[in-house]
């Protein structure tokens, strides 16, 4: 077989490296629109991600994405968590970092955690299912009411819908003991899970109860790391 | 009894102490190049998230931030808060991101805004707002640049409104469109003052490239300093509007306009 010639290899070293330099290129479009995409914090698909960024060519997804994932952690402090859909492959863009104080958070964004954080909390403490009728009731108890408009939250409704967009909460159908039909249940979704600590929500909710962590025995060993296999002698809060 | 030391000596003395000191500047330096950390990615992610910080907003946030996530008790001061945004900016550059230090003349204050330096189609692509939300928003951009002083009432932003219908769009609703003004306040692309809607600090910096390609004749600029200018001081003899801090230092040494160079009678 003939040796290429120089101006032939000369030829294939330059396709090589637009090569690469095309992938430099794919590889900040795939960055760009993950963050873009993720701005509202919604649940993006994969098909999306690949026809904006890589034209539709769906094969360079899986070389291109573990360095758009190494960039978002390490410039930006994101990941991508998947979450299950039907079918499509769809994931979040999750925060690897804490928020700490609400001072870095705009005004809008600490009205929606405040009454994120007071949903996340109760039903962590519900040990982390509630009917969501149940999760209406005891927000009504604190003065948040479904179907109006709150002076300092806004419409609790629509808040409560963009959560779960968001997958901060998750609704699902189960049937309740002694129930004929299935009910509508809540529950924490996959970004509460990454972004939400649940040792410090424990502190924030026994601060509130003016109770210590450790007397809640579910919610403490949830925060120690280790999964609760017994449910029989659970303490309730009241 | 004086003790002389050597001509030899001395230099020896000179150059070691030299070194060192060199040795020093050289080991404060790659302390202050300190390396990238959760403190630049959370610092990062609060400017994106509130678009426009004040300076005393972005102190407070750094500190707050240096409390978790600093390795020592240091309190971060101004000088550190530039550094860590340098830092940040040499990371997201290639991203044509970039977090601006910028004055912002209407309110005489300093702020950081986060912007996208880019317009190509990959950066435009969200899914935040709607198409007539958008228009919307170049509307409000357009009737800014073309009023005079760059100024709008508020009712006049609000009636903007009916522009946005056409195409099959749906015009945005009035309700939805104070909500929008109030988001993209917060943001800082707008700032409402005294019933008065003005450009703000991150509409400024993010749309100069737009604003200067579309709006090439009615864009001024400081003829001090060469940058572009929407609010200013106005020459009582001609049309030149001048950045305040570069008419002041002007005028510490002449005292007629630069432009039309009639005597300045403008107070500042």
């Amino acid at each position: 077989m003939p040796r290429l010639s120089q101006s032939q290899t000369q030829q294939s070293n330059a396709s090589l490296s637009t090569e690469a330099l095309d992938e430099s290129h794919l590889i900040v479009n795939m960055v760009k629109t993950i963050l873009n995409l993720s701005m509202n914090k919604s649940v993006i698909k994969r098909t999306d991600i690949s026809s904006i960024a890589l034209k539709g060519d769906s094969r360079l997804y899986n070389r291109i994405m573990p360095e758009v994932e190494d960039i978002l952690q390490e410039v930006y402090g994101y990941e991508l968590i998947d979450v299950d859909s039907k079918g499509q492959k769809t994931m979040i863009l999750c925060s690897t970092i804490e928020t700490g104080t609400l001072l870095e958070l705009n005004e809008t964004y600490r009205r929606r955690y405040t009454l994120l954080y007071l949903i996340l909390g109760y039903i962590y403490m519900k040990n982390g299912t509630v009917p969501e009728s149940l999760l209406w009731e005891f927000l009504q108890t604190v003065g948040i009411d479904e179907q109006h408009e709150h002076a300092y939250f806004g419409e609790p409704k629509k808040l409560f819908e963009s959560y779960i967009k968001q997958a901060y909460v998750v609704r699902f159908k189960q049937s309740m003991e002694g129930m004929n039909e299935e009910s509508i249940f809540v529950s924490w979704g996959v970004r509460a899970k990454h972004e939400v600590s649940k040792k410090e929500m424990l502190e924030s909710m026994c601060k509130l109860m003016n109770r210590k962590p450790t007397d809640f025995k579910t919610q403490y060993i949830e925060t120690q790391g280790l999964s609760n296999t017994s449910s029989d002698d659970i303490e309730e809060p009241e | 009894m004086k003790r002389q030391i050597s001509t030899v000596q001395n230099y020896e003395l000179v150059k070691k102490y030299f070194i060192n000191s060199i040795i020093f500047l050289v080991i404060c330096a790659s302390n202050k190049a300190m390396s990238y950390t959760d403190v630049h990615r959370a610092f990062l992610q609060a400017c994106s998230n509130h678009g426009t910080l004040s300076k005393q907003q972005a102190l407070d946030i750094l500190i707050g931030i240096y409390a978790r996530f600093g390795d020592s008790d240091a309190i971060p001061n101004e000088d550190d808060l530039v550094n860590v945004v340098a830092k940040i900016n040499e990371r997201i550059y290639r991203f044509d991101q970039k977090i601006a230090y910028t004055h912002h003349e209407p309110t005489e204050m300093d702020f950081f805004v986060f912007v996208n330096l880019q317009e190509s189609p990959i950066d435009l692509q969200q899914n935040f707002y709607t198409a007539a939300e958008l228009h919307y928003f170049r509307v409000l951009l357009r009737e800014l640049m073309l009023s005079e002083d760059h100024t709008l009432g508020s009712m006049v932003c609000l009636n903007l409104t009916n522009e946005t219908a056409g195409d099959g769009m749906k015009a945005v609703a009035k309700p939805r469109a104070e909500q929008l003004l109030s988001e993209w306040e917060q943001l800082g692309y707008f700032l409402v003052l005294e019933d008065k809607c003005y450009f703000g600090p991150k509409a400024i910096v993010e749309f100069e490239k737009y604003l200067n390609k579309n709006y090439a004749d009615v864009i001024t600029r400081c003829c001090l300093c060469n940058v572009t200018i929407f609010y200013g001081v106005r020459c009582a003899s001609c049309p030149q509007i001048l950045h305040k801090d570069c008419l002041k230092k002007y005028l510490r040494r002449l005292t007629n306009c630069p432009a039309c160079k009639q005597l300045w009678s403008v107070t500042l």
